[in-house]
C-alpha cells in the first residue's frame, strides 16, 4: 500500500507507456504487411497518451521539473522571495484544482450524454475517468515538493527555463 | 487595464505570472482561464480543450522519441557511439572538441530535445574535453550549442509541434531540416580553431586513449581500430538511418518512426548488447514519461491559450501590425527573427511557438513564404535561444552537470553564438539549403 502511495504515478506511466509502445509497434507491423491500419489503435494510443501526460506531470511535479522563469525571483531580496514562492505555489495549486474541476465536468457530461468513442464504440467516459484523478495527484505531488523545498533551504529549486 | 481587450489582458497576466515564477505551463493555463472569464464564455469547453490538445496522433511522436533517446543513453548505445567517433576523428587537430561536436550532431539525429541531449551525452564529452586540456566552461558551452542543434536536426520535438500548429507535413519538415542542421554543425566545427587559440589543438593527446576502455588496442593500425570500433558500435550508428531512412523513403510516418526507434533500442539493448534489465527498463519508462509530460503539459494549457487567441481575434490585429511595418518582406523577416531570438532568451521553445506562431503564420501566408522553410528558420532561432543567456535552458542543464556558475558556461558558448547567428542569416538567405533534399525526394 505504501509503495502504491509513493509510486502510483510511476507505475501507471511505466505500464501505459510500455503498452503504448507494444500497440504502436503492432500497428506499424500490421500496416506494413497488410496495408490495413488497426482502426482502434489510434484511439487507444491517443487516450493512453492523455493518461501518460497527466500522471507523468505528477512525477515531474514531485521532482520539481516543471519549467519556471526565475529571473525576477533571483533579483529580489530573501524576504520577498518567500512571498513570491507562496504566491506562485498558491496560484499553481489554484490552476490544478480548476483543472480537476473542469475534467470532472467533462467526465460528468460524457457520462450523462452517453457519447461513444469514435473507434471502439465504447463509452467515452472510460477514457476520461483518469483525468480528474491524475490532476488531483499532481496537486498532492506539487504540494509535497513545495513543502520539502520550503523546509529545506527556504530557497526553491524549481528548475529554470 | 480593464479598458484593454481580454486577449491583450491575457498576455499581460501571462507575463506577470511568468515573472512571479509560476511554472510556464500553469501561467499559460491561468491567463487563458482569466481571459475566458473576462470574455464570459469558453469555460464549459476547458476540460475538452485540455484533452483534445494532448490527444493528437502526430504529437505521439514526442513520448516515443524521448523514450528512444532515454533508452539509447541508459542501454550504453550512446557511449559506444562516442567511442567510435573518438577513434574516427580524435587524432585530428582539435581532438576531443572535434569529437564532442561531431557526437552532438550525430546525437541530434537520435534525440529530439536539446536539454535531454545535454544530459545524455554532456557528461561523457565534457569529461573527455577537460582531460584534453580544454577549460570546463568551454567544454560545457560547446555541448550546450551542439545539443541545441538537436531540435534542428531531425527527429525534433520542436518540428513536431511546429507541424501541428502550422498544419504542415512533419515528414517534410524533418527532411528539410537535415541540410540546414548539418550546415550549422559545420559552422560550429569551423569555429573551433578560432575559439580555442593556443589551447589543445594538436590532437592525439594520450587521454583519448586512456579514457575509453575500447581503445586499449592502441598499438594497432588506425584502420584496424576504426573497423573494430565500428563493429562494436554498429547498431547504435544505424539508429539515424533507421529513423531518417524510414521517413525519407516514405516507409514510416514520423510517429511510426518514433515507435520503431523505441523498439529498435529495446532490441539492441535486449538482444545484441544484453544491457537491458527490468530495472533499467522501468527507470527509462518513468524518466521518459516525466520528460514527455513536462512538454505536453505546456502543450495542454497552451491549447487553452490558443483557443482564446483565435476567438478574440488577436491574430488579425497583431499580424496586420507586423505586415504594416515595411513594404520589404526581408525587414519583416528580420523583425520576426529578432522577436524569436529575444523570446528565446527568456522562454522555452514550445511556449514561444504556441504564443507567436498564430501571429506569424498569417504573415508567412500573406507574403507567400514557404511554411516548411519558415519552420526550419524558427527552429534554428529557438535552438540559439537554448544557449543564450540569461535563461537558455541548455546552459542551466550544463551548469548543473558541471557545477560551474552559469556565466562561465555562457561565456564558453559565446563564440558559437556568433557563428550560429551567421548561420541563421545564411539559411534565411538561401532557401535552397532547406529545399535541396525535398526536391531530390520528389
Amino acid at each position: 500500500m505504501s509503495i502504491l502511495w509513493r509510486d502510483l504515478e510511476k507505475i501507471v506511466c511505466a505500464v501505459v507507456l510500455l503498452a503504448m509502445t507494444a500497440l504502436g509497434f503492432a500497428n506499424v507491423v500490421v500496416r506494413y504487411l497488410t496495408h490495413y491500419s488497426l482502426a482502434a489503435t489510434e484511439e487507444l494510443l491517443t487516450n493512453g497518451f492523455l493518461i501518460l501526460t497527466i500522471f507523468g506531470a505528477a512525477i515531474a511535479a514531485r521532482k520539481g521539473e516543471h519549467l519556471a522563469v526565475t529571473i525576477l525571483y533571483d533579483l529580489v531580496p530573501s524576504p520577498a522571495r518567500r512571498v513570491i514562492a507562496v504566491l506562485a505555489s498558491g496560484l499553481s495549486v489554484l490552476l490544478l484544482a480548476l483543472s480537476v474541476w473542469f475534467t470532472w465536468q467533462l467526465l460528468l457530461n460524457q457520462y450523462a450524454s452517453g457519447i461513444q468513442s469514435y473507434g471502439l464504440q465504447i463509452p467515452a467516459w472510460y477514457y476520461s475517468v483518469g483525468l480528474p484523478i491524475g490532476f488531483a495527484l499532481v496537486i498532492v505531488r506539487y504540494i509535497q515538493h513545495t513543502l520539502e523545498t520550503w523546509r529545506g533551504t527556504g530557497d526553491g529549486v524549481t528548475p529554470d527555463v | 487595464m480593464f479598458d484593454l481587450d481580454p486577449g491583450t489582458q491575457m498576455l499581460i497576466v501571462f507575463f506577470a505570472l511568468l515573472f512571479l515564477r509560476v511554472p510556464v505551463a500553469f501561467a499559460l493555463g491561468l491567463s487563458a482561464l482569466y481571459a475566458m472569464w473576462m470574455l464570459g464564455f469558453g469555460l464549459d469547453l476547458v476540460g475538452d480543450l485540455i484533452a483534445s490538445g494532448i490527444a493528437k496522433f502526430s504529437l505521439l511522436a514526442i513520448p516515443f522519441f524521448i523514450l528512444a533517446g532515454t533508452l539509447m543513453g541508459s542501454l550504453g548505445i550512446a557511449s559506444r557511439m562516442i567511442a567510435f567517433f573518438r577513434i574516427l576523428v580524435g587524432r585530428l587537430p582539435g581532438g576531443m572538441g572535434l569529437v564532442g561536436t561531431v557526437v552532438c550532431l550525430f546525437w541530434g539525429a537520435v534525440s529530439g530535445s536539446g536539454p535531454a541531449s545535454v544530459a545524455a551525452i554532456g557528461p561523457l564529452i565534457i569529461k573527455g574535453m577537460v582531460e584534453d586540456g580544454y577549460s570546463r566552461g568551454f567544454a560545457a558551452g560547446l555541448v550546450c550549442t551542439g545539443a541545441g542543434l538537436s531540435i534542428v536536426i531531425p527527429p525534433s520535438i520542436g518540428l513536431v509541434i511546429y507541424g501541428v500548429i502550422a498544419e504542415t507535413s512533419i515528414a517534410d519538415l524533418f527532411i528539410a531540416a537535415i541540410v540546414p542542421g548539418l550546415f550549422m554543425g559545420l559552422l560550429m566545427l569551423a569555429t573551433l580553431p578560432f575559439a580555442t587559440t593556443g589551447r589543445s589543438l594538436e590532437g592525439g593527446s594520450p587521454s583519448l586513449d586512456r579514457l575509453m576502455p575500447e581503445t586499449d588496442d592502441t598499438h594497432r593500425a588506425y584502420g584496424d581500430r576504426l573497423w573494430r570500433s565500428f563493429v562494436h558500435s554498429f547498431w547504435g550508428l544505424m539508429t539515424p538511418i533507421v529513423i531518417l531512412g524510414g521517413i525519407y523513403s516514405g516507409v514510416f510516418t514520423p510517429t511510426e518512426a518514433a515507435v520503431v526507434a523505441t523498439v529498435y533500442a529495446l532490441f539492441v539493448g535486449g538482444v545484441v548488447y544484453r544491457t537491458l534489465s527490468l530495472k533499467v527498463l522501468y527507470e527509462a519508462l518513468v524518466t521518459a514519461s516525466a520528460s514527455s509530460a513536462v512538454v505536453m503539459l505546456v502543450v495542454a494549457y497552451a491549447s487553452l491559450f490558443g483557443w482564446v487567441v483565435t476567438v478574440d481575434d488577436l491574430i488579425g490585429k497583431y499580424s496586420t501590425v507586423l505586415l504594416g511595418l515595411s513594404d520589404q518582406s526581408w525587414v519583416i523577416l528580420l523583425v520576426i527573427m529578432l522577436v524569436l531570438l529575444v523570446a528565446g532568451m527568456f522562454m522555452d521553445a514550445i511556449t514561444i511557438m504556441f504564443i507567436s506562431l498564430p501571429i506569424f503564420l498569417p504573415v508567412v501566408n500573406e507574403l507567400g513564404w514557404d511554411p516548411v522553410w519558415f519552420g526550419v528558420l524558427v527552429m534554428i532561432n529557438l535552438a540559439i535561444g537554448l544557449f543564450t543567456p540569461p535563461v537558455g535552458i541548455n546552459l542551466y542543464v550544463a551548469a548543473n552537470l558541471t557545477r560551474l556558475p552559469l556565466e562561465q558556461v555562457a561565456r564558453g558558448a559565446l563564440p558559437f553564438l556568433l557563428t550560429s547567428l551567421i548561420g541563421l542569416a545564411l539559411v534565411a538567405m538561401f532557401p535552397e539549403l532547406s529545399h535541396v533534399l525535398l526536391n531530390a525526394m520528389r
